[in-house]
């Protein structure tokens, strides 16, 4: 066990007490690390200079330019475009908005990388057009919300990033996007078919046919957005721009798309975006920084060192590990979200998945698809919230409209887990 | 923070225009540092690819300038009540509780808010000295982020104590809407 157990108790009960006073997780974090700093002599100001360093990290950069991006591209009209789009590939199936909202929600996704962002832009659009074809509310919520915890998994992610920076920079980014891209599409895949399973039971009716002479100005329409996840994986994976100069070229990409080619909004609506990414950044870097102090603390105290010995110590088993692992996450990710328990438990549980074998870039999509699994889980889970607000039903109808969806999701949980090769053949074909 | 009214005092008023100061500088500082930071990685690229030379300056200041953003943003999140944390359980408190928990952050915050100038402070003292190696400026630049913030991080959360409402609405459509009770979700803000 730990040579300090009153430090651990510290640093893990006064967060776990503030947690559930509703004091913000960050400061949570913040404040437990002092204390326990101060419990082990450390000086004090050390916890502030890791909250500064913690953010000081050029992947880091990424993360303000993705979001930024996906504001812009989110407001800008991208989603309704992109929706036109995905319309002339599965439009004319039985149920065929449903699939659309599948297939808008995996291009959207890999645009904003926010489950949020995703149920929201995707969400408004589909979900009154779901409706007004007749298909029940809580179904279309639950379509809505399980693809956009799909998106989680397409890069550009930004949670990835975040994973990244928490493993300590030992894990590449590019080979993280590369590896999310076959579990995102066979879970979209999934979750599409189920979809479309249900939506033949009962009846749904078929989308509104295309004609063939709009089909050309549609695409074209959708191009000028879907380059931007191009330009950004693209970029990332040959290995021309690292992440973080990908992520600002396709935030400049995005400007331009936006208030030069599509113009639908105002110039000096920009001022809004940047305040809407300044929101969510505020909160990001808090947590970041805030986890980078904790974590310090985490190995002071040998906390992940102990944690790996404690479950190895209930069974040698790699399934067996693997499965208290994935129970844990879906557990912890019902009542927090996905970005704190990144920067959490990523530095205690990376070490034991690394011990029974697995590699960090398939723990990182492991841990993404867990914990984007618990945005639409209650009691706490955001995209939850959003998709209920915007379908106007309570949380209770959303979480009947989503279980259906648990089927694909476990069971693509399930592979990804115990088929590494899922996740880890692309990046190494790639080269990562 | 009520809204004006005819009978307002000129003390109050002058303080609420004086908070409503300290907001916009701390929104424009902030916005223009995070316009500033996007604009030297992409000039960057630009010059990397299109001019062959990659600038010593741009990746050291973005660094710097992140440290501004992330920690200005720890003051504006609190402002805004925006920053994540769990209220289903105080949620379930009886009302009397459950008044007395609402105070348990933004007292916290206050401790937090008072480190981050102290400790902060001594800190980007100590850094004077210390050069950073492209600019050459000194690292007290970097850390300067802490003690700062801490002033608008006690600033805030004093209000908030004080039962104010303190958020602007950052981003929100119509900017510097009325403020008037102290309502504010936190569980937004999730990414």
């Amino acid at each position: 066990m730990s040579g300090d157990p009153v430090g651990v108790l510290i640093l893990f009960g006064a967060f776990t007490v503030m947690l559930l006073l509703k004091v913000p997780i960050a400061l949570g974090l913040a404040l437990a690390s002092i204390g326990a700093a101060m419990w082990v002599d450390l000086p004090l100001q050390i916890i502030g200079q890791r909250m500064i360093q913690g953010l000081a990290s050029f992947p880091l950069l990424a993360i303000p330019f993705f979001i930024l991006a996906g504001e812009i591209m989110g407001s800008g009209g991208i989603s309704r475009r992109l929706i036109e789009f995905a319309n002339i590939l599965v439009g004319w199936l039985r149920g065929g908005l449903a699939a659309l909202n599948v297939v808008g929600s995996t291009f959207f996704g890999g645009i904003s990388g926010s489950a949020v962002a995703d149920t929201s832009s995707i969400g408004a659009v589909m979900i009154p057009m779901m409706k007004r074809y007749g298909y029940h509310a809580d179904y279309s919520v639950g379509v809505t919300i399980s693809s956009a915890a799909q998106g989680v998994l397409l890069p550009p992610s930004h949670n990835m990033i975040i994973y990244a920076l928490a493993a300590g920079g030992t894990v590449s980014i590019g080979g993280l996007f590369a590896a999310g891209i076959v579990p995102g599409l066979l879970l979209g895949t999934m979750i599409m078919v189920v979809s479309l399973l249900i939506a033949r039971r009962r009846g749904y009716p078929k989308g509104d046919p295309i004609t063939a002479r709009d089909v050309p100005r549609i695409v074209w329409k959708a191009l000028a957005g879907l380059l931007t996840p191009i330009i950004i994986v693209g970029g990332i994976l040959s290995g021309v721009f690292t992440a973080t100069e990908s992520a600002a070229i396709a935030s400049v990409w995005a400007f331009v798309v936006t208030f030069a080619f599509y113009r639908e909004i105002p110039l000096r609506s920009f001022i809004g975006i940047l305040g809407r990414t300044m929101k969510t950044l505020a909160t990001v870097l808090f947590l970041i920084a805030a986890a980078a102090g904790f974590g310090h603390m985490l190995t002071i105290l040998r906390v992940p060192a102990d944690v790996t010995d404690f479950l190895i110590g209930l069974s040698d088993n790699p399934i067996v590990i693997l499965l208290i692992i994935n129970l844990l996450l879906l557990a912890l990710g019902a009542i927090m979200d996905m970005a704190p328990l990144i920067v959490i438990t990523t530095p205690i549980l990376l070490p034991v998945a690394t011990s029974v074998g697995m590699d960090p870039v398939h723990f990182g999509v492991m841990l993404m698809l867990n914990l984007s699994m618990g945005l639409i889980t209650p009691p706490v889970g955001s995209v939850l919230f959003v998709g209920a607000a915007i379908g106007d039903i309570t949380m209770e109808q959303a979480t009947r409209g989503v279980l259906p969806f648990y089927l694909p999701m476990l069971a693509a949980l399930l592979v990804i887990t115990f088929v590494p090769q899922v996740s880890l053949t692309l990046p190494s074909l790639l080269g990562f | 923070m009520s809204a004006a009214t005819p009978d307002e005092s000129g003390a109050r008023r002058a303080l609420r225009w004086a908070i409503l100061g300290v907001d916009r500088v701390t929104d424009l500082l902030a916005l223009s540092l995070l316009v500033f930071l996007v604009l030297s990685i992409a000039w960057q690229v630009f010059s990397r690819y299109g001019l062959g030379s990659t600038p010593r300056w741009t990746s050291e200041t973005a660094l710097v300038l992140i440290g501004w953003v992330g920690f200005l943003g720890i003051a504006i999140g609190i402002r805004e009540r925006s920053h994540v944390a769990i209220s289903f359980v105080v949620d379930r408190f009886p009302a009397g509780l459950r008044a007395a928990a609402e105070r348990l952050a933004p007292l916290l915050m206050l401790l937090f808010g008072g480190y981050l100038l102290v400790q902060g402070w001594e800190f980007t003292v100590q850094m004077m000295g210390v050069t950073l190696p492209s600019t050459g400026l000194p690292r007290s630049v970097q850390y300067g982020a802490m003690p700062v913030s801490g002033v608008l991080v006690l600033l805030y959360s004093f209000l908030q104590l004080a039962g104010l409402n303190t958020a602007r609405e950052i981003g929100a459509a119509g900017e510097d809407h009325g403020d008037a009770g102290t309502t504010g979700g936190n569980e937004e803000g999730s990414v």
